[in-house]
């Protein structure tokens, strides 16, 4: 008999051995999985893989998850990143880096309806890099600066990510959802603020944008993105307000989606109907697959007791909190050079949250705390999804001026991380004022 | 063997496509339930265990497709750099964990749907789902895993299409010529 | 067996923090150790880390716990003969609710008889006490006041006896119920005092009826091939510890809920009714379907019919 210790170590580096390999996430995290439990409990704790599925993926949290998706889909075929692009260049054009600034601007407003950042990369994307190559900005500031700011959309509400912690916690969607907007909403104007400064003191990276709008033409871009914006604040104004659940405000949400994409853009044909539930679908079972997977695998954690253990040893430590604090995100931002960020959030969150639990910190500030990590996951080589989707949508760009690009973007927002230990209320606040 | 393969993929897509209306129809049932909950204080007692079996059966019924056309997340920056070789043994074990994992599933849903069965369980609540629904679900998607490792073996890296962006669902059924 | 103890896995959806039912479960497994000579000791997984209150069931089944500790409500539908401590108006008091459920009483032989066809075996278990009817905007003093309200419940019986009352029930995990309650989801809930404490719930409900709509018990189960399968002695030392569960676990339960608890609900500000006299004899009458309900559900007249005498003679 081979000590569980033992047992874990191995199945932990085969599933780093898998990932290197590009087996898909989940048969990486399923295969270890069951690898570990066979090694501890022999046949009889495979039978924990059924029961793993069925329990993590009938988690009542997670209808909101492919509803979400649903509703970002629904309202990305009515050409809506084009106009949203559109809208904010229009308003922004006298700014320096005017483009570079539309393109976090319009991110902002897309992580508001979309809650995966993926979508909103591949949609702000395909509009606003080519844009802003042809206008003669440097490749790596343009494509970085859409990788870094699609990001936004796991933070600003909605966020798959939030309904991904709170199936594992049980923290309310909601508060974290709440908890949520006031950093995403002061990541994205540090974003701006960055290509801003960037711009006025190189202006060979952005130059001046020769454009002149009038305000007429700026009140109709508006006028166009209205409808959309009206919904995305009906969505939101209904669940922080107390009249919806999440869930019940992203499956309404979503069939206003279709009104909005149907009556208003007229845009609902048969083909964007195929390629708004292929879409769903496609990125619901890719990133649930992975949940349920990611499940298999913590359970073989637990039957080892790997929790139980981690919080003995960080409780045990002889060292303030705030240290403590300071070493797991340095360790997260380490993994998540490595590690896709739902399966990160997955396996280290049950592992994590009884420790910071026992040190005394809210599991609702430290959701919101890892998902800025995950911000930074997101858009670090060599495993960041947001660096391939922006090189799959525009293939033109070279890689390595992608991930020089999203170099000063880590920067902030690994400066976001320590203002919000210094000041814990940036997350805690909102939630805190609604209930 | 193309025959074979085509008809695998015409029961994935299937099954995908069955994955894509339940989501439609997670859409619509919760909005009925929230008009009946809110208009006429009538909630369902069907609409939360119906809808939570939802995610699952949407999840589990697309996974196989999803792998039969390349659309899983995966990372292949490695993968990238090894010679041609290395990278053929690679996607071996890629086909031979993947085919492992299908098959773990499949045994042991399916065994847990017959425990189920013969024990008789049921979900808690006036509208419950027996127990063995879910997993005969997991047990189906476990066989197709199986099927699609062994028939839909991974391709090399295409460096115009990186895996797990949405956008071409049968790029890797393409390739393979029977899309 | 070479070395050690044998060890008993076993597993549970209540955290270590519900200090009415977990003293219970501590108890079990500590008996199980005394009085097995330390031939059995439990690796206690609970909170739901191995395997959650919906799969605590199957878990048991196919191998992966020898020993779980589960609420009836929510296993209630697969073995509906546990229903009948369950019932509205069962028992005339909790006394007898009690002295009825005696692991070595006529009724537990029953139970144990019908569950042994689906393979399992109660050991023992805590009678909670009874539960109550919360709400947040007016309290329900008779029957008509439940019209038309939707109630949380957790069991198959007790969403009969809200559809009885003429009430929509509601089904949703316990960690969603103050949020629903606050948004106006649910107008109430049914549940014992425990539910209210450990979820703070006092701070929102503004109501309580106190009759006896409805009741769950905590046990300790097992498989009953796994059961025969041990030798005698700890045969006898799991049922002692199926005692001890139901001895001294609903004995410290029962004075949590109405010391501590009870006094946190009134602190509160929640305003306790007593239905008596007609209105209490119209509850009575208006949950008159729920009876015909259950035995619907078990299908054996015979058996239900006894299960009352029992609970009646008890
Ligand atoms: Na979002
Ligand atoms: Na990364």
């Amino acid at each position: 008999m081979i000590a569980d210790g033992v047992v874990v170590a191995l199945a932990v580096a085969l599933l780093l051995v898998l990932i290197a390999l590009r087996t898909p996430i989940f048969v990486a995290l399923g295969v270890a999985g069951v690898a570990g439990l066979l090694g501890m409990g022999g046949f009889t704790g495979v039978e924990l893989v059924p029961l793993a599925l069925v329990s993590q993926l009938q988690e009542y949290a997670l209808v909101a998850a492919p509803l979400y998706i649903l509703l970002g889909e629904a309202l990305a075929v009515s050409g809506l990143g084009r106009d949203l692009f559109g809208a904010a260049h229009r308003w922004f054009n006298r700014v320096p880096g005017g483009l570079g600034a539309s393109a976090v601007g319009s991110s902002t407003i897309f992580g508001a309806m979309s809650g995966v950042s993926i979508s909103s990369v591949a949609v702000i994307g395909r509009m606003a890099v080519p844009e802003m190559l042809e206008r003669g900005y440097k490749p790596a500031f343009a494509s970085g600066t859409v990788a870094a700011s699609g990001a936004l959309a796991m933070l600003i509400p909605p966020s798959l990510m939030f309904i991904l912690y709170s199936s594992v916690t049980g923290e309310s969607v909601a508060d974290l959802f709440a908890g949520g907007l006031i950093p995403g909403l002061l990541l994205a104007a540090m974003m701006i603020t960055y290509v801003v400064v960037r711009a006025k003191l190189s202006p060979a990276d952005a130059p001046v944008d020769p454009d002149r709008f009038t305000w007429r033409e700026r009140l109709v871009a508006l006028g166009r993105i209205s409808p959309a914006l009206l919904l995305i604040l009906l969505v939101l104004g209904s669940i922080y307000t107390g009249i919806a659940t999440p869930t019940e405000a992203a499956a309404v949400g979503a069939l206003a989606a279709f009104v909005v994409t149907g009556a208003i853009y007229h845009k609902l044909g048969w083909a964007n109907l195929k390629r708004i539930f292929v879409s769903t679908a496609q990125v619901t079972a890719a990133i649930l697959a992975i949940v349920g997977a990611a499940f298999v695998f913590t359970q073989m954690l637990v039957l080892a007791r790997v929790p139980d253990a981690f919080t003995a040893f960080i409780v045990g430590l002889d060292v303030p909190p705030t240290v403590i604090m300071i070493g797991i995100m340095l360790v997260l931002v380490l993994l998540g050079c490595l590690v896709d960020a739902a399966s990160l959030l997955l396996v280290v969150t049950p592992i994590l949250v009884p420790a910071i639990s026992e040190l005394g910190y809210d599991p609702l500030w430290f959701g919101v705390l890892l998902v800025v990590n995950l911000e930074i996951a997101v858009i670090t080589p060599p495993v960041g999804l947001n660096l391939y989707t922006m090189k799959s949508v525009v293939p033109e760009l070279d890689l390595a001026d992608i991930f020089r690009g999203i170099a000063p973007y880590v920067a902030i927002e690994g400066l976001l991380l320590v203002i919000m230990i210094a000041f814990p209320q940036i997350a805690t606040f909102l939630p805190g004022l609604l209930s | 063997m193309d025959g074979i393969r085509r008809a695998v993929l015409a029961c994935t897509w299937a099954m995908a496509v069955v994955a894509m209306v339940v989501v439609g129809v997670m859409m619509l049932t919760i909005s009925y339930d929230v008009v009946m909950r809110y208009a006429f204080v009538a909630p369902t007692d069907w609409a939360y265990p119906l809808n939570s079996a939802g995610v699952l059966v949407a999840t589990v019924l697309a996974v196989p497709h999803l792998y039969a056309t390349g659309n899983h997340i995966s990372m292949d920056l490695l993968h990238r750099a090894l010679p041609a070789g290395a990278r053929r043994a690679a996607d071996a074990v890629t086909t031979v964990a993947t085919a492992f994992l299908g098959l773990v599933l499949a045994v042991t849903a399916f065994h847990s749907m017959a425990v189920a069965w013969a024990g008789g369980l049921i979900g808690a609540g006036t509208f419950n789902i027996p127990l063995w629904v879910p997993d005969a679900v997991l047990g189906v998607s476990g066989v197709f895993l199986v099927l699609v490792a062994l028939l839909f073996p991974a391709t090399p890296p295409d460096a115009h299409a990186p895996a797990a962006v949405p956008g071409d669902v049968d790029a890797r059924a393409d390739a393979q010529g029977v899309a | 067996e070479a070395g050690g103890p044998q060890t008993v896995t076993t597993t549970t959806y209540i955290p270590q923090s519900y200090d009415d039912l977990y003293p219970g479960i501590q108890t079990f497994m500590d008996t199980l150790a005394t009085a097995s000579g330390g031939r059995m000791a439990c690796d206690m997984f609970d909170s739901g880390a191995l395997l959650g209150a919906e799969q605590l069931l199957p878990g048991l089944l196919l191998g992966v716990t020898d020993v779980m500790f589960q609420t009836s409500s929510y296993v209630s539908s697969s073995f509906p003969i546990l229903g009948a401590a369950e019932l509205p108006f069962g028992a005339e008091d909790f006394a007898k609710q009690r002295r009825a459920l005696d692991p070595d009483g006529p009724l537990y032989a029953l139970i144990n008889q019908q569950l042994a066809e689906q393979r399992v075996r109660l050991l023992g278990g805590m009678p909670c006490t009874f539960e109550y009817l919360w709400t947040v905007d007016r309290p329900i003093l008779e029957p008509a006041d439940a019209r038309g309200l939707r109630i949380r419940v957790a069991g198959e019986i007790e969403g009969e006896t809200v559809k009885a009352l003429g009430g929509a029930p509601v089904f949703m995990g316990s960690s969603e119920v103050f949020e629903a309650l606050e948004r106006g989801t649910i107008d109430g809930l049914m549940s014992y005092l425990g539910t209210i404490v450990s979820r703070d719930l006092q701070e929102i409900v503004r109501y309580g009826t106190r009759a006896h709509v409805g009741a769950y018990t905590v046990d300790a189960y097992c498989r009953t091939d796994w059961y025969d399968a041990q030798p005698p002695p700890l045969r006898a030392a799991l049922d002692e510890a199926g005692r001890a569960l139901y001895r001294d676990g609903t004995e410290v339960m029962v004075g949590v809920h109405e010391g501590e608890y009870l006094k946190a609900v009134l602190e509160g500000g929640v305003e306790l009714v007593e239905p008596s006299g007609a209105k209490l004899q119209a509850f009575r009458a208006a949950v008159e379907p729920v009876y015909g309900r259950w035995e619907h559900l078990i299908g054996d007249p015979a058996v239900t019919d006894r299960a009352v005498a029992l609970i009646n003679e008890a």
